[in-house]
């Protein structure tokens, strides 16, 4: 594999530097279900994780393979539950916490929590 | 050759290598929270493959080590060089020592069954009682 070595990009008109980009790239993601569809938590979709744990009604611990630098770190995320009766997008919310990493998840609908199909979420920041 | 950063081998790895569900999940209970229900670990694909693949992640050695860093301070683990491809069974027992608290699989001392691996069918599809799940003491049922 061959590393190319430069600290900006240019694009004929606007010049960034390299880190700009670097630093802005998630660091990790993941999308799952969390376990209405089959019973159980499987995970569809990630980059960087190690593990989900289920710990109880709509309450998931993430937890990443290359840890964050700090606790101060970036988590942004969604969720859908698209069940019989009512659908759309609900409310989760997201901690991060220990550089161990690891992420708390919990899905809720008017501050009740509510297990939900699909949920994802993306990590930003310096990795360690 | 440089090993290079943990980071970018799992980026690498994830553009050849296809995800991989594990057949077993990780039941356990964390004596800290005795009022809490029975937790699921549930392997993630891409580490998995990963770790079937070898040369990809870091001595979980240095994952232990880590634990007792200060926040902002730098860390082992993603600059240790590889290690060795694991079978399915060896990436569980890893996973177990990464992200389960050791006072669960290390130090707890008491008579109770607070941890076991087992086939995914093992655990309940029915979610209504989630939060009263306990692991079963009596027979090799996973709750």
């Amino acid at each position: 594999m061959s590393t190319l070595e430069v600290s900006n990009l240019n694009d004929g008109t606007t010049t960034v530097a390299t880190t700009f980009v670097t630093n802005g790239s998630a660091k990790g993601y993941v999308h799952f279900n969390g376990g209405i569809v089959s019973g159980s938590v499987s995970i569809y979709e990630s980059f960087n994780k190690s593990s989900i744990t289920d710990n109880g009604t709509a309450d998931y611990t993430v937890t990443a393979t290359n840890a964050m630098n700090t606790t101060q770190y970036i988590v942004t995320a969604s969720a859908n539950a698209n069940m019989s009766g009512y659908g759309g997008l609900r409310s989760s919310s997201a901690t991060a916490s220990l550089t161990s990493t690891t992420e708390q998840y919990y899905g809720s609908t008017n501050g009740n929590f509510v297990e939900l199909n699909f949920l994802m979420s993306a990590t930003h920041g310096d990795l360690a | 050759m440089t090993h290079g950063h943990l980071w970018d081998r799992l980026a690498e790895a994830k553009t050849r290598l296809d995800p991989v569900q594990s057949k077993y999940r990780v039941l356990f209970e964390d004596p800290a929270t005795p009022d809490e229900p029975a937790k699921v670990l549930v392997p993630d694909p891409n580490f998995m493959a990963a770790a079937l693949e070898g040369d990809i992640l870091p001595p979980i050695e240095t994952y232990q080590r880590d634990r007792g860093v200060p926040d902002g301070q730098p860390k082992e683990h993603p600059y240790a060089a590889p290690i060795p491809a694991m079978t399915e069974e060896e990436a569980i027992e890893y996973l177990i020592m990464k992200d389960i608290p050791p006072n669960v699989w290390r130090d707890y001392e008491g008579n109770r069954c607070i941890m076991r691996i087992v086939p995914v069918e093992l655990i309940p599809s029915d979610r209504n009682f989630r939060n009263a799940w306990r692991i079963n003491q009596e027979t090799e049922m996973a709750a």
